[in-house]
Parts: C-alpha cells; structure tokens; sequence
C-alpha cells in the first residue's frame, strides 16, 4: 500500500509539470515504486490450505541453486570449457523463458487497476518493466549459475580471468534473449493470438533444451557403451552451431576464425538490439497496446479438451465407469481438467515433461539403449505426475475453490476426483509411451509386470504426494517457479524407480523369470504401501481450509 | 441438538495466528428468518460465514446448522447450505452452462432436474444468452449472477449470503430481494452479511451487530432501532457503534 501512495504521490509531482506529461519523459521515481510494486506482488508469501505460508523468494533461491548443483554435477563430464558453457547457456535461457512469462491475466488485470489508471508516461511503464526484466532475469541467471562457474573454476574446467566476462556475458545474454522474445511477442501480438505465440515460443524453447540433452545422452550412452571414461564434447557438433545458446557459450573460448567471429558479432547484435529496443526505440505505444490485448478476454464458445473427452470415454466403461469415476469424482476431476486445460501457465508447465517423454521415447528406439533411455522414461513420467499435482493446486482464479470445500463432498471422494484428473493428465500419455518401452525391451510376461508395477508406483506416488504436499485444488496463488518439495520428491521417486527397475531388468536378464518373481513380490508391498498412504491421505485431506488471501 | 433454531452458534472462536477474528460469540437464527449480520470492515461476519459453510474451522465453540454440528457432521450440514461469497470468485475458464453443471454434480444433483434447473435459474437472472461463453469476458455483476445461481441450483434450507448484491443491477437488485422474501416465506432461512443498511432495514427480521469479533446488540429492525435511539437504523448502528469504541 505504501507503494501505491508512492506511486500516486509521484504522480501527484509528475502531473504537476507540464513537461512531465510528455510522451517519452521517463520518471525515474515512478520506475522504482512501480519495480517495488510489481515485486512485492510477485513475491509475497502465499498462505496455502493446510495453512503453510510459502515464501516464493525463499522457494527461487532453493530451487536455482539446487537445479545449479545438479547441473554441476552432471556437467562433470563434459570435456571442455566450450561444452560446459554451451550447456550452461542453453540451461540458463531455458529457465528463463521458462520463468519469464507474461502475467497470468487476473493479475495483469490488478497491475492494469493499480498502475495504468494514473498518468505514468508509457516510456516510464516500458522502463519499469525492463528494469523489472534486468532484475529478474539477473536473478534467475545468477543463483542457477553461481555454483557450476565456482565448481568449472575449481576443477580448472573454466580459466579463473574468464569467469568474470562469462558471467557478465550470462547477464546481458539473459536480459537479451528475454528482451527480444517480449518484444516479439509485442509485434506479433497484432495479428496472432497472443496466448498461442506464448505456448509456441515455449514449445520452441523446449525443443532446443531436448536438442542439447538429447545429445548429452547420445554422448553419455556412446562413452558408457564403447569409450569409457571418456569425457564427452559439443565441440566440432554442426547441429549445436546453430544455436543461439552456442554463440554466447563461445564467445571468450572460441579461437579466432571467420565463421567464430560471425558468431561474436551475432552476439553483440541481439545484446546491442535488446538494449536498443528497451531503451531507444518508441515501443512505449506497443506496450500499452500488449497490455489492452493482454487484458482483452476471449469471448469465443469454449470447446471441450481431449482429457474431459477421456474423462468421459472411462466413466462410459459399464461397471468400471461408475467405480473408477464415480459422479462427485468425475464433478471434481473435470473442474480440475477444465479449467487447467484452459489455463497457460499450466499447459506450459505441462508441455516440458511431456516433449521430453516423447523425444526419449523416440531416441530409446533409436538408439537401442535398453538401460538409460528407458529409466529416464520412467523419471519423466512421474516428474510429469508429481508436476501434474503442483499444477492442479494452482489457479490464477485461487479464490474460486471455495466451492469444492463448501460443497457436500467427503474428503474420500476429493481426493478420488484429485487421483482421477491425474491419471487422465498427467498419466495416460506416459502410460502408452512405457508401456511401449517396456514391451520393445522385455518379454510378454516381463513387460506386463512392470507396467502393473508402474501404475502401482503411480498410485504410491499419487497418494504420497496428497500426503505430503496436501491441498484443495486450484486453491493456491500460480506461481512460475518450481515446487521444492515437488523437487526432492521427483528426486527421491527418481532413484526409487531407477533402483527398482535396474534390479528386476538385471535378474531378469541374468536368470529368466527372476525378474517376473521379483516383481510379483514387490507388487502385494506397492499395493499395501498405496493403500496405507492413501487412508492417511484422506485423513490429512479433512482437516484442510480456505486459504484465507 | 435439540431445537428449533435452524442456525445456533455457541461460543464460537476462531483466532488467525495471535490474532482473535470472533470472540465468543452466541446467537440463534429461526426458520423462515431474514437475519442480516451487520458490522464494520473486519468485524468477524466472513469469518462466522466462512465457519458456517465449512470453509474454516472454528478454534473454540460450536457452530450448528439444522441440529447438526458442522464439525462433526459437515456434509450433512454442506448438502443444506447455498452460500453466495463476497468475492463473487468463479473459476473464469469454465462457462456458465460448464460451471453450473459441474456445481450440481457436486452436490448430486441427477443429470435432468439439474439441466432443468440451470435452465430456469439463467432465465431467472437473465443470462441465458452467455451461457456457453467463458465466463472472463463478464462483468462483476453477471459473475455475481452465476454465484447466485450456484447457491440456488441444489434447492438449500438455508441461504447464507456475503455481500451478495455486489455489482448487481438495480433491475437484478430488486428481484433477488423478492427471491429473498418468497424463500423466507416458504419456511426457508437466510443469514445475510451486508453492509447495506437500507436493503437490510427492508428484508431482514432480525439483525445481529458485531464488531471487533465480539456480538456487541441484536433483535428485531425496531427493537435495535429504539435501542441505539437513532431515528433510522443506520443512524442508529453509527451510534451504537461510536459508543462501543
């Protein structure tokens, strides 16, 4: 609030001169209430419904610098600075396309409200919002890289006297890429629908991310199965030339040739362009015009998704339909589905584990690699359950799920309608693509037990994660960033899953149907494990509120 | 419980933190009552309402609804509540048609009354026309509308309303307040937080006045009226509640 009545002070002192309300004066106070503004919004702690207040601050740092740990750790073994920094660059821009998104539209609507009824020129909305950007993006770029730089300078990966340029290169590269993907969505915004760009740009990213893991992989699979031990490189690679992430990588370790020195003067270009736009070129006019289009709602008759399609076609099943989806169930399931399905943020987070289930489905036919593809076959598959719940806790309209309390509906029958719109999201495409692996790599009975096992485990986890992170759905504020508890337990159903599924495929192999008999064991232990969860689920599911925000 | 009281809270508490939202509180709401739940901003009525319709759980005391506590027997007490909130918060992707039909499938409504019902309750409140378009392009208003088609759809003993005319117009304005009557009159109960005095010097049959979580007065529109000695009900309470502070 102290920052509105700054806000609107300053707008007292800027509408006093007429000189102030030019078109193209920056008021510089004006640009730190309204940076102050947006970031106290953005990152305000969030009261969840089992009553846990969150710290989105708190949960950015962890997360950045844990994902940067992990990275350094897999970047162990890459062979050279150029990979290291080929793939630090590419990680980097990838989380912040993936982090930088346009605001969800109930709060552009609240800025709109707050800000763009008071006479703030559009060059001081333009400049808040860059410097807003910059912040940001230094942010993000900052607490993930800190720990790979720090480690390749240790392991004398990375020359010490470079890692100053690098991190600066980071910075501006960052608010570049960022920068110019705004702006092309300013432009494009006029004849396309903006909420289809944004869902393109991030399809796009997600592809140039599978490209340089893809070829991580290759690379990883290639030294496990024939050189051994040997780091593996990018250098030389053409297809990785033609990323941009790779022209910022080499731009200090590169030597110096034509078509390295082409690379360097690209980089300038979209830095110096970036800078350009954000602070010379007259964009103040599209940026309102973004907002208007931003705010401007879509008033075409809403179609049906293909998961209430599936939602529809399982509760049609004679007999299985009414147990598998009984009508309060199938009530809560769908207003999970629908309204997920219809929201950006969601689709987007969506989209990643999905592209890169499909795109190591793909690569483990390939590659005939019977080991690691499809373990992390499996790892994405549950990534994508455990961030299927994250996402169904969350909603730009929060405040909405009042009705799913208020409404007669036992605590049993919530979580059954929770478990349902998971199984239908989140699970039925990693199903047809395990299924798959698991019946390309083993035999009839071998492939069948282990898809039993998975959906058992997928119950397990369904259940542990309504234990674990409880709370009404679409109940919680949306937020960009990444879960921590989401991220510690994709990790440990990670290993779980890696363990188990190595040690059946490996008796199998070693003594036929031991890894069947195995299975068979576990199975009864899965069941008994998700049936205990589940009733403890339930118990936890009762005692939840309305978040009051 | 054994009473003819359809709303009776007893000793109700709720405390945020450190911080006390309702103190104690102890009133009764009879069948076929109007009964409006005044007080300041902050006074603790979304608190009691949110505790009616079992959106919080009390800290301390009990909060029954037609003989049933709401603690022990939420579903029961949830099946006979329609509760229109003060947010006027809809999930804005969905449809009216879409909304509705999800809400009636949630308190199991069966498929054709509940097409039936939806049907009449959007002509009622003259949105039949919107009701395949996505409900983000309406106004607060039409929103409002769409809660209060959603507290109506499952026939409730008891309305409970939170500032419900917000953003209506003066037309829908003058018809809910009907709807109010008629529902009153057919033995049903209504628990009605506003702010607007005048609609509730007009509607209710009893009031009750909080103020900083504490029941500070209460009865009947004249009683209160003669007591707080003002010559309206809204002078009345502004002096009541200038003597409390």
């Amino acid at each position: 609030m102290a920052v509105e009545q700054q806000v609107a002070r300053s707008h007292a002192d800027f509408a006093s001169t007429a000189a102030a309300v030019q078109r193209d004066r920056v008021n510089w106070m004006q640009v730190g209430a309204i940076n102050r503004l947006i970031l106290k919004q953005a990152l305000r702690p969030v009261t969840a419904s089992s009553g846990k207040r969150t710290k989105p601050i708190r949960q950015l740092i962890i997360v950045m610098l844990n994902m940067g740990l992990m990275f350094s750790l897999g970047s162990r073994a890459t062979a050279d600075a150029e990979t290291f920094l080929i793939l630090l660059y590419s990680s980097v821009f990838g989380l912040i396309m993936f982090n930088i998104l346009p605001d969800a539209l109930e709060s552009r609507r609240r800025q709109v409200e707050t800000l763009f009824a008071k006479p703030i020129s559009p060059r001081t909305h333009l400049v808040a919002r860059t410097v807003n950007l910059l912040f940001i993006t230094g942010l993000i770029s900052t607490l993930f890289s800190i720990i790979p730089l720090v480690v390749a300078t240790f392991s004398s990966k990375l020359p010490l006297k470079l890692v100053p340029f690098v991190y600066v290169e980071l910075l501006l590269s960052s608010f570049a890429i960022s920068e110019i993907w705004l702006i092309m969505l300013m432009v494009a915004s006029k004849w396309f629908n903006l909420e289809r760009l944004r869902m393109l740009a991030q399809i796009a990213m997600m592809l140039l991310i599978f490209c340089i893991v893809g070829l991580s992989v290759q690379s990883m699979i290639g030294r496990m199965n024939a050189v051994s031990g040997e780091p593996f490189t990018l250098v030389g690679s053409s297809y990785v030339r033609f990323l941009p992430s790779a022209w910022f990588a080499r731009f200090f370790v590169a030597p110096s040739n034509s078509g390295a020195n082409l690379e360097r003067a690209a980089v300038v270009l979209i830095i110096g362009s970036a800078f350009l736009f954000a602070l010379t070129f007259d964009l103040s006019r599209r940026f309102l015009e973004l907002e208007e289009r931003l705010v401007a709602a879509n008033d075409r008759k809403p179609a049906r998704n293909i998961s209430i399609l599936l939602l529809d076609l399982v509760s049609s099943i004679p007999l299985v339909g009414r147990i598998a989806a009984p009508p309060q169930a199938r009530a809560v399931a769908a207003l999970i589905l629908t309204t997920t399905g219809r929201e950006t943020v969601s689709r987007i987070k969506q989209i990643a584990p999905r592209l890169l289930l499909v795109g190591f489905f793909v690569f483990s036919l390939l590659s005939s690699d019977t080991y690691i593809t499809p373990n992390i076959i499996l790892c994405y598959s549950f990534m994508g359950l455990i961030e299927g719940w994250q996402s169904a806790k969350q909603s730009p309209q929060s405040q909405a799920s009042w009705v799913l309390l208020a409404a007669p509906i036992e605590p049993r029958e919530l979580s059954r309608g929770i478990r349902l719109a998971l199984m239908v999201k989140s699970l039925s495409l990693p199903v047809l693509v395990v299924v798959a692996t698991f019946f390309y790599n083993h035999s009839a009975g071998m492939a069948t037990m282990l898809t039993v096992l998975f959906l058992a485990e997928a119950r397990v986890i369904i259940s542990l994660l309504l234990l674990v992170t409880p709370g009404i759905p679409l109940s919680q504020e949306q937020t960009h960033t990444t879960n921590f508890v989401a991220m510690l337990l994709s990790l440990i159903v990670g290993v779980a899953t890696v363990m188990g599924y190595s040690v059946l495929s490996l008796l199998e192999r070693l003594l036929p149907h031991s890894g069947f008999i195995a299975g068979a064991i576990c199975l009864p232990l899965l069941l008994a494990l998700s049936w205990a969860l589940e009733r403890a689920a339930t118990r936890n599911q009762a005692t939840l509120e309305h978040p009051c925000q | 419980m054994e009473t003819d009281s359809v709303i009776v809270l007893r000793n109700l508490t709720r405390d945020y933190g450190t911080a006390r939202a309702l103190d104690n509180i102890n009133l009764e709401v009879g069948r076929g009552e109007i009964f409006g739940y005044l007080g300041a901003n902050g006074a603790g009525k979304t608190t009691t309402i949110r505790i009616l319709t079992g959106l919080l759980r009390p800290t301390f005391g009990d909060a029954f609804v037609c003989g049933r506590n709401i603690a022990l027997e939420p579903m029961e007490v949830k099946a006979r509540i329609g509760y229109v909130p003060e947010s006027g918060a809809i999930f804005e992707k969905l449809s009216p048609n879409e909304y509705l039909t999800i809400i009636g499938q949630l308190y199991k409504l069966p498929a054709s009354p509940l097409r039936d019902r939806i049907d009449y309750w959007l002509r009622f409140f003259r949105v039949s026309e919107r009701a395949d378009q996505r409900m983000e392009v309406f106004s607060k208003g039409t929103r409002q509308k769409i809660c209060w088609i959603a507290a109506l759809l499952h026939e409730p003993e008891i309305l409970i309303l939170d500032e419900p005319l917000n953003g209506l117009d003066v037309e829908t304005i003058a018809a809910v307040k009907e709807l109010m009557k008629s529902f009153a009159a057919s033995g049903r109960t209504i628990f009605y937080s506003s702010h607007l005095i005048d609609v509730v010097e007009k509607v209710c049959t009893r009031i009750a006045i909080l103020q900083n979580g504490r029941l500070i007065g209460g009865g009947t529109i004249d009683e209160v009226r003669m007591i707080a000695g003002g010559a309206s009900l809204e002078e009345g309470l502004l002096r009541m509640w200038q003597e409390q502070r």
